[in-house]
């Protein structure tokens, strides 16, 4: 039976790459929506895992208000989870209201997940210099 | 159990290089070795695979003994500013892959006999899962061999998608010289990905913290699962070691914090008192009084074969080298290795989820250690 290694190219890229930028040269982060894009909020307006609002979820919370669609224009920025679609300062220029003219695509997988700040880097790896990796 | 001569495959060095085993040979020698093979009965490889999965229940009930214990937890060498996310963690059994590689003293006869168990970051994963099994399929294509790993690992990704956030875990090491930890983690992350796992890469000094003590990575996303070829007895001990722990547990850690209580050699001694005469197991103590004849003397935390002395007759007999203390030691009976020709084998035995996934075998001198070359092994019958 073969074993399939899907990234044996990966494996040879990742040999002069890994350290160098995984995203795009002065890339802020933020991720445009290629289509008019619904993203799951939960009351105060913060994005949460689509699951909460997708009724074919387990994680489904139904629809007492507690969680809700929003809609974003094709072009806007997609919020990540834990961003509020009120912060002004995220600039989402989306509504809590769909377009019934418009077919609203589920938002890009990178989005889900949640962003933050980092205060200090490196504070891991010192070891690793010292004695050569961290295998055994 | 017999060691074969083998004819290597022409330009084998091209075929196992595409596969991912960069690391086949350095300016010492070989490290695959493919001009040899060990080859086992069934009735031998049903003994090892039966002492893999024994010897996991026996670190089961170890863990439970240490996690209660602030004592033990001191003595495995866990800081005491980790026992209490150690005795969490453990209590919590939360995802893991829950696998590693127990290594074993066997020589054909008799119960194989624990040296110690890798459990935190094992290595030796694409020798074992692909490189042997495709040098098996060219070289004796009708022979069987040990060796499920890599169907295994992906079945516990698998596993564990379903409770990772957003499906997705990042993987992290050291960026190694050699590119062995660089290649072994990317293995890993493959088998995620086969698994359904979406995936992302970060360097270990790469990844920062945020105001509230929580890991980020170089594009400052919340890091919400971590696999990682980098020791806890490290992180613990680093810049940011403290730093991590009011939050350590909104972290899915890939093995969890709580792998310290098995991943030294000090939980060898806890064994052997909890189970004396066991016969997988081998008397080891902390106080080489307690034991009789020759013995080994290894670090409580090192790895790969470091700093280890042979003791017989009184005599130091065999040494190995490395920057790793030897303040506090672990003494275990000195097992009788064969050397079959070219060396002494370990085997490697590994486990996912509690059953026995694959051999590896590493040929040395009397201690194994980094430079030991890896030889395949098939099964005849």
């Amino acid at each position: 039976m073969k074993k399939q290694l899907t990234l044996t190219s990966a494996m040879a890229a990742t040999l002069g790459s890994l350290s160098a930028c995984s995203s795009q040269p002065d890339w802020d982060g933020t991720v445009y929506a290629e289509n008019d894009t619904a993203v799951c909020v939960d009351q105060n307006g913060y994005r949460v895992d689509d699951d909460f609002c997708d009724n074919r979820s387990a994680y489904y919370r139904g629809s007492h208000g507690s969680h809700g669609w929003y809609y974003v224009r094709r072009g806007g920025p997609v919020p990540y989870w834990g961003e509020s679609v009120r912060d002004a300062r995220y600039g989402f220029n989306g509504s809590m209201s769909p377009d019934a003219s418009r077919v609203y695509a589920r938002a890009p997988a990178s989005t889900s997940v949640s962003r933050s700040t980092a205060v200090a880097r490196a504070g891991f790896g010192s070891s690793g210099r010292s004695f050569g990796g961290g295998r055994s | 159990m017999k060691r074969l001569n083998v004819t290597p495959r022409d330009g084998w060095q091209g075929l196992v290089e595409a596969q991912g085993l960069i690391w086949h040979t350095d300016p010492t020698g070989v490290y695959w070795d493919e001009s040899a093979c060990y080859s086992f009965t069934l009735a031998e490889i049903e003994a090892i695979e039966a002492a893999t999965e024994e010897v996991q229940h026996l670190y089961l009930e170890a863990g439970e003994r240490i996690a209660g214990d602030e004592r033990l937890l001191s003595l495995c060498g866990i800081p005491a500013s980790y026992h209490d996310a150690v005795r969490h963690a453990w209590r919590a059994q939360g995802p893991a892959l829950d696998y590693g590689r127990f290594d074993f003293g066997y020589v054909g006869q008799g119960p194989p006999k624990l040296f110690e168990f890798n459990c935190d970051t094992p290595t030796s994963m694409l020798e074992t899962a692909v490189v042997q099994w495709e040098w098996k399929e060219d070289v004796f294509p009708r022979a069987d061999q040990l060796n499920s790993l890599h169907e295994r690992l992906i079945a516990r990704w698998q596993e564990l998608a379903p409770v990772l956030p957003g499906g997705r875990a990042w993987f992290t090491h050291f960026g190694d010289a050699a590119h062995e930890d660089t290649i072994t983690t990317t293995y890993m992350r493959d088998l995620a990905m086969q698994a359904g796992l979406e995936t992302r890469a970060v360097l270990i000094d790469q990844i920062g913290i945020d105001a509230q003590g929580r890991i980020v990575d170089q594009d400052d996303l919340l890091i919400s699962a971590l696999f990682k070829l980098y020791p806890w007895e490290w992180l613990a001990v680093e810049d940011f070691g403290a730093r991590i722990l009011p939050h350590l547990a909104t972290t899915h850690w890939i093995e969890p914090v709580w792998k310290m209580m098995w991943s030294n050699k000090a939980v060898l001694a806890v064994l052997w008192d909890m189970f004396p005469g066991h016969p997988n197991l081998l008397p080891a103590s902390l106080d080489p009084a307690r034991l009789t004849g020759s013995y080994v003397s290894k670090p409580v935390l090192a790895r790969e074969g470091a700093n280890i002395e042979l003791v017989e007759a009184g005599r130091v007999s065999a040494r190995s080298g490395g920057d790793y203390s030897r303040r506090r030691l672990l003494y275990q009976q000195l097992y009788p290795l064969r050397d079959f020709g070219k060396g002494y084998p370990v085997l490697g035995s590994w486990i996912v989820a509690g059953t026995a996934a694959g051999l590896g075998i590493r040929e040395d001198g009397l201690i194994t250690g980094n430079r030991a070359r890896f030889i395949p092994h098939i099964i005849e019958d």
